[in-house]
């Protein structure tokens, strides 16, 4: 997608905006605002769902149905994060048909009557548990979110993550002894630095055998080494386990 | 962030931090790294040290960007440099891609650090000792970090100073962006407007079937998960080795990844 100028101009300007706003809360309301005049939208949230338990962590406006949210949905993007880790800006239409959009019960139950329909989503993090995201959210007369919209949200990404690393900082600034919120590089943490050198060589593409070269052991100590490492990330083979280090160690 | 690096740090780290962030704000935000910003690194860091901005073309065995407090320059003695070395961190950001703040000591052994031609005529004539380093970026044979150098006479980098710079990540990213940012705003308009988009970005299909990949799924497992053919699985894979130049299916997850995150 080619962004113009004009597009950049207003990025600049809401970030200008950021600036000034308070470090402690990485999404205040006056963020949540501008975002909706840089990509317009009726409603705009920064949400947080429990996906096993099934249930909101961040507060609803009082007229969403939560109830109802779970015994439809979840949405079909929170579905598409899960299932594929993906977190890139994507809009409803470019992960289900819109035909079986408009017959899926979560649109017709819960959507639908309200008169919303089109959405566009930044994915912030997921695990099989959790997912945390910016939803903007467009009603049934309007146009779909644009392929602009999305570059427009994409550029956002690294600053909004700036934002909540200064966030946890000021907190962790008054109280050190609280841990970070952000859980997913708590795994690798148990990772032992051998575990994580091996997991370096499999990034590589190295094979078993290559690694066992490399490190002067035996290929069946890498084996053993590469069975503790999907253990402890919960995962089950080496692509899973290469990108869920790499997911860590990015945070 | 590992939880070991929460509890090594205290209170007064999270505060300098902060105050640095707050200074940063304030210098040359249309670059990234300017002498001013990188020359102010040091404040994070305990000791008298030289931080300094580095970017290594691996495969062309030179560093052609380097910037530290005194301004932006060519080291004069790159070729030195790169017939003796590279040192022990860049070896080994290349051979692993692992970005993670680490000292000289983490990566080899100081007696045999000591007796390397790279220390012995290179860094040690600077009187240079030890070295802390932050990966930015490994990809392709380009390597970007931010790397410390300190007196042989002074006390190695401190767990602390590493965890310090762990945490300032995010952070340098967001100043990355938005130099990008005003470098597309200061463009020639008619030019800069219409710069395409990186040609290697993944189709969201192409996106979609990494992370399965990623999943641990096979070829035929995506396949039904899609509602496509293994062979299409397969011709969409060949496209993404391509784009991301890498050769295996946990190369490519990990790549994808390391593509979304920046």
């Amino acid at each position: 997608m080619r962004l113009t100028r004009p597009d950049y101009e207003a990025v600049w300007e809401f970030l200008l905006e950021v600036d000034d706003m308070v470090p402690e809360e990485p999404y205040p309301a006056d963020l949540m605002v501008g975002l909706q005049s840089l990509v317009a939208s009726e409603g705009v949230a920064y949400q947080e769902l429990d996906i096993a338990s099934r249930r909101f962590l961040t507060p609803l406006d009082p007229d969403d149905d939560e109830e109802l949210y779970w015994t439809v949905g979840p949405c079909p993007i929170t579905d598409y994060r899960v299932r594929t880790g993906d977190l890139s800006a994507i809009r409803m239409s470019d992960v289900v048909g819109r035909l079986r959009y408009r017959e899926s019960p979560f649109y017709r139950e819960y959507f639908q009557p309200v008169g919303l329909d089109h959405v566009l989503d930044l994915g912030l993090s997921t695990d099989r548990q959790r997912y945390r995201s910016i939803v903007l959210i467009r009603g049934r007369d309007d146009a779909d979110f644009s392929e602009r919209d999305r570059a427009v949200l994409e550029l956002l990404r690294p600053h909004l993550r700036a934002r909540e690393a200064r966030a946890d900082l000021e907190r962790r600034a008054r109280n050190p002894d609280r841990s970070p919120e952000s859980g997913a590089g708590e795994t690798k943490s148990s990772l032992t630095a051998r575990e994580r050198e091996i997991l370096r060589l499999v990034r590589e593409g190295k094979t078993n055998t290559e690694i066992a070269g490399e490190l002067w052991v035996s290929p069946s100590t890498v084996k053993k080494h590469l069975e503790n490492v999907y253990d402890k990330l919960g995962v089950a083979s080496r692509a899973a386990a290469a990108m869920a280090a790499q997911a860590g160690s990015a945070r | 962030m590992s939880r070991g690096a929460a509890s090594r740090l205290g209170a007064h780290d999270f505060r300098a931090l902060l105050d640095f962030l707050a200074d940063a704000r304030e210098l040359d935000p249309e670059t990234a790294y300017s002498p001013s910003f990188v020359g102010h690194l040091d404040v994070l860091v305990e000791g008298d040290v030289h931080p300094l901005y580095r970017e290594n073309d691996i495969a062309g065995r030179r560093t052609p960007v380097m910037v530290d407090a005194d301004g932006s320059h060519r080291d004069d003695d790159d070729e030195l440099y790169w017939t003796v070395g590279p040192c022990d961190i860049t070896q080994y950001r290349s051979a692993t891609g692992d970005l993670t703040s680490v000292r000289l000591t983490d990566v080899v052994s100081w007696r045999r650090y000591r007796e390397s031609p790279v220390y012995r005529d290179y860094f040690a004539p600077g009187g240079i000792g030890y070295m802390l380093d932050l990966g930015l970026n490994t990809l392709a044979g380009w390597q970007r970090t931010i790397l410390f150098c300190k007196g042989r006479e002074e006390k190695d980098f401190s767990e602390r100073d590493r965890d310090v710079l762990e945490i300032l990540r995010p952070h340098l990213q967001a100043r990355e962006a938005r130099a990008d940012l005003y470098r597309r705003l200061s463009a020639d308009p008619a030019a800069g407007a219409g710069r395409p988009d990186d040609d290697s970005a993944l189709t969201l299909r192409e996106r979609e079937i990494v992370y399965l990949v990623g999943q641990g799924k096979t070829n035929a497992e995506i396949a039904v998960d899609l509602r496509i053919t293994p062979a299409t699985v397969k011709k969409h894979l060949e496209h993404v080795y391509e784009k991301l130049g890498v050769s295996g299916r946990a190369a490519a997850a990990s790549a994808a990844q390391a593509k979304s995150v920046d």
